[in-house]
């Protein structure tokens, strides 16, 4: 008995050490907003994330000032007039992924489609949201990640004045890829 | 025995939950690069009003700005000034690197000024592990004096017509909304008009602007000229205040002032009005970003 109890205590403590750990610091995240009149694009290669294989858990951290644009100005306004980094300097994510898989025995080289429910931070709001992405795991024993979803703006208080309600969108697309690999 | 086990079993199981949730997201702050943590927007505009700002024109990009003064307001027979256009200063400026902008421009009056002019942005305000509290630059002039002398031995003498302005720029952004700038400038004169006058002026800007909403700022300067010279009158410094107002690739800059004088060499040792006797003129700019 006594053993029993020391043996699951001893797991209990290890776990999260077992718990195959996989992390990227250069994952890439790019927004485009696309209205008849303007096309905005950003694109941060900054983004850091870790996965948790048999977890399922996944996160992601950018830093707003970390998203590049074409032009300084258009950057500088985001920052400052849209997004606040001053106050609010990153996008975070935290999410499980809900199907019935197991990640560490995927079919090698091949995408398979996941989705993820979790949680967004952004601009101070807080949302629970599903994202559907996909998965590779790679001979390297790397995964890929990518997924695509919609953001609306006014979910998470980021204000459009009128003057310009025509250039940008409501909604603005989000791409989001990464390579893991064993930390 | 078997209750203390459960307790600390139970409890163990409890923090790891409880503390997987932060430490998953300060494990990704440790592992984000991070970004650049310049401070951003001190003024929205290259210029406080008249006077350069800490703003710069970044790598590649063109500035173009034009400005006007209207002649002083009287009242409606003169429709408060507009009635008749004082003055024009127009600029293009380009940035070379993200430091190092050069520009050239031209101004009406007194003395159909044309100039070329860098600005070096020495040190930016920055937060953060790497920070530091001010942004400093420096902005220089070569001033030609194209227009017209006498007697004709003055016109013909090249080196009497140059002016050097020679200018820190050091700000801060205090919070979202509130910067103010000081601005000590030296314009030397190589000829002066007069024989008794300097060849050396001094002049410190002060400067700041309070953002009133996201597009719109409240601005004022003023340029604090050293009394150097027997025309000295501290009542006729330089005072501006005025708007900005930005919407996307441009900035309205709307302002009353007692200059006529548009550019860093004359406006900074102006003698041309008394604000507070209503010696005001009305003026403009409009920036151009490309």
């Amino acid at each position: 008995m006594k053993n029993w109890i020391v043996a699951l205590i001893t797991l209990l403590v290890l776990s999260p050490i077992v718990a195959q750990k996989m992390l990227t610091r250069t994952g890439v995240i790019h927004f485009s907003s696309e209205t008849p009149i303007e096309k905005i694009e950003a694109e941060s290669a900054q983004v850091a994330s870790i996965f948790e294989v048999t977890d399922k858990m996944i996160a992601f951290n950018v830093l707003m000032k970390s998203f590049k644009f074409d032009k300084a100005l258009m950057e500088e306004h985001f920052n400052e007039k849209y997004v606040h980094s001053d106050k609010y300097p990153a996008a975070k994510f935290k999410g499980t992924i809900i199907n019935d898989l197991d990640l560490a025995n995927l079919n090698l080289n091949e995408f398979v489609q996941v989705s993820i429910k979790g949680e967004m931070h952004f601009h101070g709001i807080k949302k629970t949201i599903q994202i559907n992405g996909k998965i590779k795991l790679n001979d390297n024993s790397s995964f890929d990640f990518e997924c695509d979803f919609p953001l609306t703006l006014s979910d998470y208080n980021v204000e459009i004045p009128s003057l310009i309600e025509e250039k940008i969108a409501k909604e603005v697309m989000i791409g989001v890829k990464a390579n893991y690999k064993k930390s | 025995m078997k209750c203390l086990l459960t307790i600390l079993l139970s409890t163990s199981v409890f923090f790891k939950v409880v503390a997987q949730d932060n430490d998953i997201f300060d494990e990704l702050d440790q592992i984000t690069t991070k970004s650049n943590d310049e401070t951003i927007a001190t003024f929205k505009s290259t210029r406080v009003l008249l006077g350069q700002s800490t703003e710069r024109v970044r790598k590649k990009q063109l500035h173009f700005r034009v400005s006007h003064v209207f002649s002083k307001i009287v009242g409606i027979s003169n429709f408060f000034g507009l009635d008749n256009l004082n003055n024009m200063h127009f600029s293009f400026e380009y940035g070379v690197t993200n430091h190092v902008q050069l520009g050239i421009s031209r101004s009406n009056k007194p003395d159909k000024t044309y100039s070329g002019t860098i600005k070096l942005s020495l040190f930016r305000q920055k937060s953060g592990t790497r920070s530091f509290p001010l942004s400093i630059t420096y902005n220089g002039g070569v001033d030609y004096k194209s227009r017209e002398y006498t007697p004709q031995k003055r016109d013909e003498y090249l080196e009497g017509r140059f002016d050097y302005i020679n200018q820190l720029l050091i700000s801060r952004k205090l919070g979202e909304k509130f910067s103010f700038l000081i601005a000590p400038i030296w314009v030397h004169i190589n000829l002066t008009d007069a024989f008794e006058d300097p060849n050396d002026i001094y002049s410190v800007g002060i400067g700041g602007r309070y953002l009133v909403s996201r597009s719109l700022s409240i601005n004022a300067e003023y340029y604090y000229t050293i009394p150097s010279f027997d025309t000295h009158s501290s009542k006729k410094d330089t005072l501006s205040v005025g708007f900005d107002v930005e919407t996307g690739g441009h900035v309205f800059q709307l302002f009353f002032t007692n200059a006529f004088a548009l550019h860093p060499g004359k406006f900074a040792i102006n003698q041309s009005g008394d604000f507070f006797k209503r010696d005001i003129n009305f003026g403009f700019s409009l920036l151009r970003i490309f």
